[in-house]
């Protein structure tokens, strides 16, 4: 039954996730651990996205996606396609509205790995890479599944910033979200309904996994 | 060919305080350097210098033919490739690993097989052998210790290093854990540096002993000559000397000095560079109590003072006796002997004290004016 709204919404979440899990883990490493007077400026604006209102964030973004402004008209040039309402366009509004759920969590788990224990595995012959994968990452992996899940759910649900940037495009940029408000526009409750379910049944699925991944003993 | 680990630094602290230290140990033997001192003396940073987790300002640092750190040629190489041994306050140990896991930690490049029988090894030779599985946090602190410590040396380091090393564990746990350490230093048989400000811990362990205070080196040489000798009154006053007084030596002969303090006159060994004013050091276990006078013995090389009891208090399995005579006196007796001399507040008492246990030390000029009204006693592990 895959219809073309769950492959857009399944090609977003996906590719959402694994794109902002490569910028946000050195991101949030970063975050972490510097220190300097400007840091909680960079925190605030990075988690600007929870506290916007989506269409807020999607007119602003679907303003710099134009073919007539910068970076869209570099993207048109480039490609021959506008970047507003095209899977990429949504892509990145996505990216843009997701940054703080991947952040959060991985920061926190990040600042929970003392630095005394890098010191120790320095002392004991690793280097800054080695005692990342075998000690931080270890470490702070459950705040990186959480972030990884929120990140998948919110936006397998997202709606006003896709509505905005995506325009509704069959096949293109309308996601599940948008098909159930489509569905229900046009009287389709049977069709809204089926929909609706299956993303509660996905919501659920990732909070299985969120809770599977709690720390263990060591950390509280 | 150079086979010292030298140590010589500079490290601004805060913006008033700047650490200096300056010392060397063959780098292919045994040897225990303490630093010791109280907290914020610096004696940490030096450790973490050596360590290369802190980068001094100025200074060397060099283990045999390798130099580790050098200010001038610009030389800092990375911890990882220092090959040091470092064991944390909090033991540091990787909570998310087993205790296998993490004493296998530092073991690279080395066949499976191999490594499962070196670790077995150690930690058999540590006793955690029956909590291999567990995590960190659901063994006990002694355990968790020798953990870190089989991690540390599985990797054979060409120093060890040790950050107030007991000071999380329980009083009556750490002074078991003295004589396994020194077995330890001893079959380690390369350089040991130890932080630590229990004087009790540095005497059981060290075999050199740094005083720190404020980030300079007040006194540093083998243990025994530390302790016996102090050329600072700080060094003294940290290293439990309980009584210093200052007195002026009023006549000399044989190699004896007799010293005036205020009405009291001291007999005490001579030292032969000292000045005309002097600190008398007295350890409250050198003195001894008695309630009559003994019949005076010409030939006897013993103060006896007489004086009255101001106060007594617990310390430990002793009882700290203040003795007024004239300044306070701090004697260490027994329980069993405080009992045995009825000893209360006010009572008249003599104290004894042997002149070959009274160490007279120089006085220098700007200490003349601030040591003068300190007569109290100062214990720094309270």
């Amino acid at each position: 039954m895959p219809s073309s709204e769950w492959t857009v919404t399944l090609a977003l979440a996906m590719s959402t996730t694994l794109v902002l899990l490569m910028v946000c883990l050195p991101l949030a490493w970063w975050l972490a651990r510097a220190r300097f007077p400007g840091r909680s400026i960079i925190e605030a604006i990075l988690s600007l996205p929870l506290v916007l209102p989506p269409t807020v964030l999607g007119f602003y973004l679907l303003m710099v996606m134009g073919p007539e402004r910068w970076p869209g008209s570099w993207y048109t040039q480039m490609t021959g396609e506008t970047l507003a309402f095209s899977f990429v366009g949504i892509l990145v509004a996505s990216l843009m509205a997701n940054i703080p759920f991947m952040l959060g969590p991985m920061v926190a788990s990040f600042r929970g790995v003392e630095e005394e224990l890098l010191e120790a595995a320095a002392c004991l012959g690793d280097g800054p890479w080695r005692s990342f994968s075998r000690v931080v990452i270890p470490m702070a992996w459950p705040g990186i599944v959480s972030g990884m899940a929120l990140t998948f759910a919110h936006t397998m649900g997202e709606f006003g910033v896709i509505l905005m940037v995506g325009g509704n495009v069959e096949g293109r940029t309308r996601t599940v979200a948008l098909a159930i408000y489509d569905d229900v526009q046009g009287l389709q409750y049977q069709q809204a309904n089926q929909s609706a379910m299956m993303l509660v049944a996905v919501s659920i699925a990732l909070l299985v996994v969120i809770q599977a991944w709690r720390p263990r003993g060591w950390l509280r | 060919m150079n086979d010292l680990l030298r140590v010589n630094l500079e490290k601004a602290y805060s913006s008033d305080v700047v650490i200096r230290a300056a010392f060397s140990m063959p780098a292919e033997e045994a040897g225990v350097q303490i630093l010791f001192g109280p907290s914020a003396s610096g004696k940490s940073t030096v450790l973490r210098c050596v360590a290369g987790l802190t980068k001094p300002d100025r200074g060397k640092i060099a283990c045999g033919d390798d130099v580790w750190f050098d200010a001038a040629g610009r030389i800092d190489i990375a911890t990882q490739k220092r090959r040091i041994g470092l064991l944390f306050q909090q033991h540091a140990l990787f909570p998310h690993l087993t205790v296998f896991e993490n004493v296998a930690y530092g073991l690279r490049e080395i066949h499976p097989a191999e490594r499962r029988r070196l670790v077995g090894e150690y930690l058999e030779r540590f006793r955690i052998s029956e909590c291999a599985a567990r995590l960190p946090h659901q063994i006990s602190g002694g355990q968790q210790q020798r953990t870190a410590l089989a991690r540390t040396l599985i990797v054979k380091p060409r120093v060890l290093l040790l950050d107030e090393p007991l000071s999380s564990l329980d009083t009556l746990l750490r002074e078991k854990l003295w004589t396994e350490l020194r077995e330890l230093f001893t079959a380690f048989g390369k350089p040991v540096i130890m932080v630590t400000h229990d004087r009790r811990e540095a005497i059981a362990l060290g075999t050199h002993l740094a005083v720190l205070k404020d980030g300079e080196i007040l006194q540093q040489g083998r243990m025994a000559d530390v302790f016996s000798s102090p050329q600072h009154v700080d060094v003294a006053r940290m290293l439990g000397v309980e009584t210093i007084l200052t007195g002026v030596i009023t006549r000399r002969e044989a190699g004896m000095a007799v010293v005036k303090v205020a009405e009291q006159e001291f007999l005490a060994v001579c030292p032969e560079d000292a000045q005309e004013r002097v600190h008398v050091c007295i350890r409250g276990e050198d003195v001894t109590l008695r309630r009559s006078a003994e019949p005076v013995d010409v030939t006897s090389v013993r103060n006896q003072l007489r004086g009255k009891v101001h106060s007594i208090e617990d310390a430990g399995a002793l009882k700290q006796v203040q003795v007024d005579i004239g300044h306070l006196l701090t004697a260490l007796v027994t329980r069993h002997a405080a009992e045995e001399l009825q000893l209360a507040p006010g009572i008249p008492i003599i104290a004894q004290i042997k002149a070959t246990a009274i160490h007279l030390m120089p006085v220098s000029v700007k200490e003349i004016q601030r040591v003068e009204n300190v007569n109290q006693s100062t214990n720094l592990d309270t």
